[in-house]
């Protein structure tokens, strides 16, 4: 299997999981944010677990190809930079993190991009019939 | 690519950010350590998440050899005393955290050797063209 359809696999159907959440407990995401906003110790941690995951991607996929699989370079990099951000500059972060959610609207907007880009992630990982088996199928 | 490589590759860049972090950000990150040993459960949570990665690390590389590629197997083993450490011991992980690094020298330091490690592991892992 390709490693940019492996990622697929993974990470499509945890964004669907998180974008749907989002979309179905709006409230209690905003109020992730604003606890997440005001603590050193879970910005930190967040960058901690965005960081090697950013570079875990790009290691095994980062080709800017003009097809789905550019998405997964995408995310490697926003997993990177978050990554980074968040461990380097906290201060940056919680004040990107509550001017970003602070309007009404951009919580469900986030969510409908995360399950959308999830929902296309899964499908393109998935679609191609059997498991780790089916190498040609890739 | 080895598996020593690929180690180097992931944990180079991510102990070189977070020294840095820790250098430019001392107050944040002396503020986040006393919020952290307040709560057992980010203590425990941390715990699993070391114990998880050094075991890994060890599992796919753990040579005394005398290069580059020790600083490997130590941050595997250190990875794993921590995780067990905070979850078996997690009270003595928070006195020996607040000790070590609130108000000493001790966070700069500890910032100063993972930049520096770091960037060994990132230098040595990434200096071989390609994948």
């Amino acid at each position: 299997m390709q490693p940019a359809v492996f990622i697929a696999r993974l990470l499509g159907p945890v964004l669907v999981v998180i974008g749907l959440s989002i979309l179905l407990n709006e409230q209690i995401y905003a109020a992730i944010v604003m606890e997440a906003v005001h603590s050193p110790t879970l910005i930190y941690f967040s960058g901690l677990l965005s960081l090697p995951i950013g570079i875990a991607i790009l290691n095994l996929h980062r080709a800017w190809t003009a097809d789905w699989r550019v998405v997964v370079t995408i995310f490697g990099w926003l997993f990177t930079i978050g990554g980074i951000v968040r461990i380097l500059l906290p201060h940056l972060t919680a004040v990107l993190g509550e001017t970003v959610f602070s309007s009404a609207a951009a919580m469900p907007v986030v969510g409908v991009i995360v399950l959308l880009v999830g929902g296309w992630l899964c499908f393109e990982g998935y679609r191609r019939a059997g498991g780790a088996q089916s190498a040609k199928g890739g | 690519m080895n598996a020593v490589n690929l180690i180097a590759r992931l944990a180079g860049p991510v102990l070189a950010v977070i020294g840095l972090g820790v250098l430019l950000n001392r107050a944040v990150y002396t503020d986040a350590i006393v919020e952290a040993v307040k709560s057992t459960t980010l203590i425990y949570l941390t715990g699993i998440a070391c114990l998880l990665a050094g075991v890994a690390i060890l599992n796919a590389h753990r040579a005394w050899t005398a290069d580059w590629r020790v600083l490997v197997t130590i941050v595997g083993w250190l990875l794993v005393i921590a995780g067990v450490m905070r979850i078996v011991l997690p009270s003595v992980a928070a006195g020996m955290a607040t000790t070590v690094y609130v108000g000493t020298v001790g966070l700069p330091i500890a910032g100063a050797v993972a930049l520096i490690v770091g960037a060994i592991l990132s230098v040595m892992g990434y200096r071989a063209a390609g994948k």
